[in-house]
């Protein structure tokens, strides 16, 4: 009964708010605990059926050799991974892939705002234009990826083929075809692909910053800039956060784009983690060897947070002691 | 939060178990027994129109058994068959490029098939494409689709340059010089060379043959060590990749070109001389009558023999009756009817539609084809070798460099694998 | 509003009339740049589009013409009248709808009740779920595929809806409840706590104040998650087999064979197709636009 009736007391119950007089009763904790864990069990439970055994294989598979189909496995220790540090190949990729990474957040993000600011705007038809920018997204990537490629093509694509009709001869790039422009075009095409997200998240959140704020701005006489970098932007901080991450994510994983346009190629210049670790397992029929891949990048990404967390941690104290 | 995790994780983990054994277990228990049931085929797309008479002429034969064709898009085709391998549910029958048997066989995912061999009349099989199935001294696929290549011209663009229309017999120093007379840079190029990484066959169509006339070649004899930074080997790159990087009578976006993406729409577009492609190209090029080309077998004949064959995964539900349709399948009044793609059995290639004259020249091609070395991890040399080749395109590396940088990675491969 | 809102703050100075032409002059001036920067992002997002739409309607042997065409003459409709024929295709749109709309609606429960109890609750191990919710999206698709075959199978799923929404759920649903969570937090709790002061169980707490707050994120979610399920390609062709249950994503890439891409259906399909899709956007839109400004916050 208790779990469905909440309390005040327990809700937004931040420590600072809820100092204990005394130590509460194991009872009186559980039952403040409950309605939590109640609510969050679906995902602990979906976590559950479909995570767990892919998480425990990749992990185990990671240390060991494995030997298909039957998965009969040989624990090799720490040599898949040593074989992936000393790989010559290995410090090119992992620049490759913070370009990549670091690319398409960039781009997402920034365009991403730059969009949500824009349609943010209360302006007749705006709503009509905003549906058409979301097109991209409703395109499965089989199919943008091609068409980006087909687009790209150096000799016969309508982008270098209308440069040329400009006279803009040589802006017309060997896009696909050089490695110094190749990671410039698969950037551009995933960031077609996924910026409207980010637009979205980010419109959804600007929604939900009050009026009241700006108007009280603007009789303090606060310019545009100044509404936009104290009120908006550290509005925006959390779901800004919550894009990073995601496009983090997504960039590290990503493949499919990558396989259609351009292979990795040329001579390896759009060779990125994600691709790597899809072309250990399904090229190489290399379990082992994909699973450290994972495990390497799932340590670099948790090292990144702790960092992150360390750092803002630091801030936040540093920010109250100045106040 | 341990307890549910923990009872959880012991049953899937006993599910993985069990569906290793049962892709462990041996397929033929059941070879005295009449087949029955089922069988599940997963074959390319083009395939689709084809199922209905397929099944048509096999239940005339074997009504007890049903045939389940899965036409799939050629987009992670591979991706879907390895999962379902691995998760220990494949198909019964796989459809297989000729290129792709040794790598998969290698990893044991498929079933030596050599009890259907015995039982076939081999000699009428395409040689090229038979041996491309077969993985240390065993059979592991039986091929349905045999494809020599031969070099298809652009009448339009030859004529524009006033050029002679290649004939039989040419060898690759016309090839090269006819390439030279047709570029018109910007506006028309003598050749298509693909190279784009994410279709190695395609790049293999043309690297291939110029690889095996200059008399160099991916492995030694024994498939035990690299041959790819031999002289000859390297004088084949060299040739190859100067189509482009010395003499410019290959497309501006060459080193991501790959044939079906980019260079037929240029050769439609009359922008492209010749390109080097199998009979599917022909069935393509028939389809568009204001293309105005021709055929020919490939400069001092040699080509590479694509095809597919068909394969029986480890864990098959009916490994007997699947092996019933890939000898059924060989019967060449069976597979004369039954492909819409170039038959494999010489024996079909005699019947109609087959035997109508447009086809001859890849009869006449046949003897000169040749396959790629069916060895354990050939997918990662291929992968390796074409990553070099890019690299002599883009000019990071000379011809020399690329081939000893390949020759390495394949080492390092074939150390691995053994 | 923000940097680009309309109404800057007017000169007290200024006589009421000067100030409303000067209004009126900067409100044009405002919207007319706002309606080009608009355009800009317009032209990125649809161009390309529009270049394979063209393609679409153009004859077979137009599509790889030189120069480029982007109005074709003729104008072939017949890529278009083929889709609307192909009952393969439809009932592959079928499915997709089916699973994309399931997915989303269990994906917004699930990520409501989780980001709720995250958002409000400190219970022990909170902070490990929740990072672990995330983390769990950064296995790969490539190394999770097997696992998650082997479990469809084992939970008899295999080709099924279920299978494929319960595989997109786990894509889905640490996001949905991470961008809720975020929104959740940045509502104020004392409208909340007034309500149980009044008696309000929490069902009927989610259900009449904290939902109807959060539309924009909710939007947002169900977007995300409708795309996801629409648009996922290796799972979806992994985890069918046949025309019963083959998703759209899947259905299109057969227009991509051996002999290349068949441009001219290919974009047709996938144009048709979308519409859905952007049905869906335009009725979240609204939500999206009314959003909190106009709810329960200020009163």
């Amino acid at each position: 009964m208790s779990l469905l009736q909440a309390s005040p007391g327990r809700l937004g119950g931040r420590p600072a708010e809820a100092p204990a007089r005394h130590k509460p009763s194991w009872r009186a904790r559980w039952n403040a605990w409950a309605p939590g864990y109640l609510l969050v069990l679906p995902a602990v439970l979906l976590i559950a059926l479909m995570m767990v055994y892919p998480v425990v294989q990749t992990v185990y598979f990671s240390v060991n050799k494995v030997q298909l189909p039957s998965f009969r496995t040989t624990f090799v220790g720490l040599d898949n991974f040593a074989r992936i540090l000393s790989n010559p190949d290995t410090w090119p990729l992992v620049q490759r892939t913070l370009i990549w990474v670091v690319g398409i957040v960039v781009c997402r993000i920034a365009l991403g705002l730059a969009a949500a600011m824009v349609f943010n705007a209360r302006v007749p038809g705006i709503v009509w234009l905003r549906v058409l920018v979301i097109l991209p997204w409703t395109i499965p990537s089989v199919v943008g990826a091609n068409l980006w490629r087909w687009i790209f093509q150096t000799d016969s694509g309508v982008l270098n083929q209308t440069l040329r009709s400009w006279g803009l001869e040589s802006w017309a790039l060997n896009w696909l075809g050089h490695p110094d422009t190749a990671m410039m075009a698969v950037i551009i095409a995933y960031t077609w692909a996924g910026y409207p997200f980010v637009m979205l998240l980010i419109l959804a959140r600007m929604q939900g910053i009050p009026q009241e704020l700006y108007e009280a701005a603007r009789i303090d006489g606060a310019n545009a800039w100044q509404q936009f970098r104290y009120i908006t932007l550290p509005s925006l901080k959390a779901v800004l956060l919550v894009a990073l991450i995601l496009e983090i994510v997504s960039g590290l994983n990503s493949f499919d784009t990558l396989v259609i346009m351009t292979g990795g190629g040329p001579a390896k210049a759009t060779q990125i983690w994600g691709l790597e670790i899809y072309k250990t397992a399904f090229t190489a029929f290399n379990l082992g060897g994909a699973s450290a891949l994972s495990v390497l990048m799932f340590i670099a990404v948790l090292v990144m947070f702790v960092f992150y967390g360390a750092a803002n941690k630091a801030a936040q104290r540093q920010r109250k002691e100045v106040a | 939060m341990d307890d549910p995790f923990r009872h959880d994780r012991r049953q899937v983990l006993g599910g993985m178990l069990a569906a290793g054994l049962a892709a462990a277990a041996p397929g033929s228990l059941a070879a005295q027994t009449k087949p029955r049931g089922t069988v599940t085929i997963w074959v390319g797309s083009w395939w689709a129109p084809q199922v209905p008479i397929t099944q048509k002429l096999w239940e005339a034969d074997y009504p007890d058994v049903k045939l389940a064709f899965e036409p799939l898009p050629i987009n992670g085709y591979l991706d879907k068959f390895t999962t379902a391998a691995l998760g220990g549910t494949p198909p019964d029958v796989i459809d297989l490029d000729s290129t792709w048997v040794s790598t998969v066989a290698a990893k044991g995912l498929l079933q030596k098939l050599d009890d259907v061999a015995a039982k076939l009349d081999v000699s009428d099989i395409s040689q090229a494409v038979w041996l491309a199935g077969r993985f240390k001294d065993a059979q592991y696929a039986i091929p349905a689709r045999g494809g020599p290549e031969v070099y298809y011209y652009n009448k339009t663009v030859f004529d524009r340059a006033g050029v002679p229309y290649p004939t039989a017999g040419w060898t690759h120093d016309d090839l090269l010089q006819i390439a030279q007379k047709l570029t018109i840079k910007g506006e028309q190029y003598g050749i298509g060379v693909p190279a784009d990484a994410s279709d190695p066959s395609n790049v293999l169509s043309l690297f291939c043959p110029i690889l095996w006339h200059f008399g160099g070649d991916f492995l030694t004899k024994d498939n035990k060590a690299p041959a790819i930074n031999t002289p000859a080997s390297v004088k084949a790159i060299t040739y190859w990749s100067d189509f482009y990087v010395k003499y410019g009578v290959a497309p501006e976006g060459t080193p991501n070109f790959s044939t079906t993406r980019d260079l037929m729409p240029l050769f439609e577009a009359n922008k492209l001389g010749l390109i080097s492609s199998s009979s599917n190209t022909f069935d393509a090029l028939l389809q568009k009558p204001n293309v105005k080309w021709g055929a020919v077998l490939s400069p001092d004949k040699i080509n590479r023999a694509g095809g597919w064959t068909m394969g029986v995964p480890v864990g098959a539900k009916n490994p007997d009756a699947a092996k019933l349709f890939l000898a059924w399948l060989c019967r060449p009044e069976i597979q004369a009817q039954v492909m819409n793609r170039f038959p494999a059995s010489l024996k079909a290639r005699k019947l109609p539609p087959w035997n109508a004259s447009k086809w001859d020249i890849f009869v006449e091609a046949e003897p000169f084809a040749r396959s790629v070395p069916a060895v354990a991890g050939w997918f990662e040399m291929q992968t390796a070798l074409i990553t070099n080749l890019q690299k002599v395109l883009v000019k990071q590396l000379s011809p020399q460099q690329a081939a000893d940088a390949a020759a390495a990675e394949i080492k390092k491969i074939i150390a691995e694998n053994a | 509003m923000t940097v680009l809102d309309a109404d800057g703050p007017g000169s007290p100075s200024m006589s009421a009339a000067s100030r409303s032409r000067r209004r009126a002059w900067r409100t044009g001036f405002y919207r007319s740049g706002i309606v080009s920067l608009a355009l800009v992002f317009v032209a990125f997002s649809v161009l390309p589009l529009a270049w394979g739409i063209s393609t679409a309607l153009k004859e077979k042997e137009a599509v790889y013409a030189f120069p480029p065409v982007w109005i074709p003459s003729p104008i072939t409709f017949e890529n278009f009248i083929a889709v609307f024929n192909n009952a393969a295709l439809f009932q592959s749109f079928l499915n997709t709808l089916i699973i994309a709309t399931c997915t989303t609606v269990i994906a917004l429960v699930v990520g409501v009740l989780g980001a709720y109890g995250f958002s409000r609750y400190r219970f022990p191990g909170r902070d490990t779920l929740l990072w672990s919710l995330l983390f769990t999206k950064l296995f790969p698709r490539v190394v999770v595929i097997v696992p998650f075959f082997v479990t469809l199978r084992n939970l008899d799923m295999m080709n099924t809806y279920q299978g494929l929404i319960l595989v997109y759920l786990m894509a889905i649903f640490p996001v949905a409840i991470w961008m809720l969570k975020g929104f959740f937090d940045n509502i104020p709790v004392e409208i909340e706590e007034a309500a149980v002061v009044d008696g309000c169980s929490l069902p009927q707490l989610l259900w009449l104040i904290v939902i109807p707050m959060s539309k924009p994120a909710l939007a947002a979610v169900a977007m995300y998650s409708f795309i996801i399920a629409w648009n996922e390609f290796l799972f979806a062709l992994v985890f069918t087999n046949g025309l019963s249950k083959r998703p759209l994503s899947v259905a299109l890439a057969f227009f991509i064979d051996e002999n290349g891409i068949r441009w001219g259906e290919l974009m047709a399909a996938s144009a048709v197709m979308s519409l859905p899709a952007l049905i869906v956007f335009s009725i979240a839109q609204k939500a999206l636009v009314r959003g909190l400004s106009e709810g329960a916050v200020k009163g």
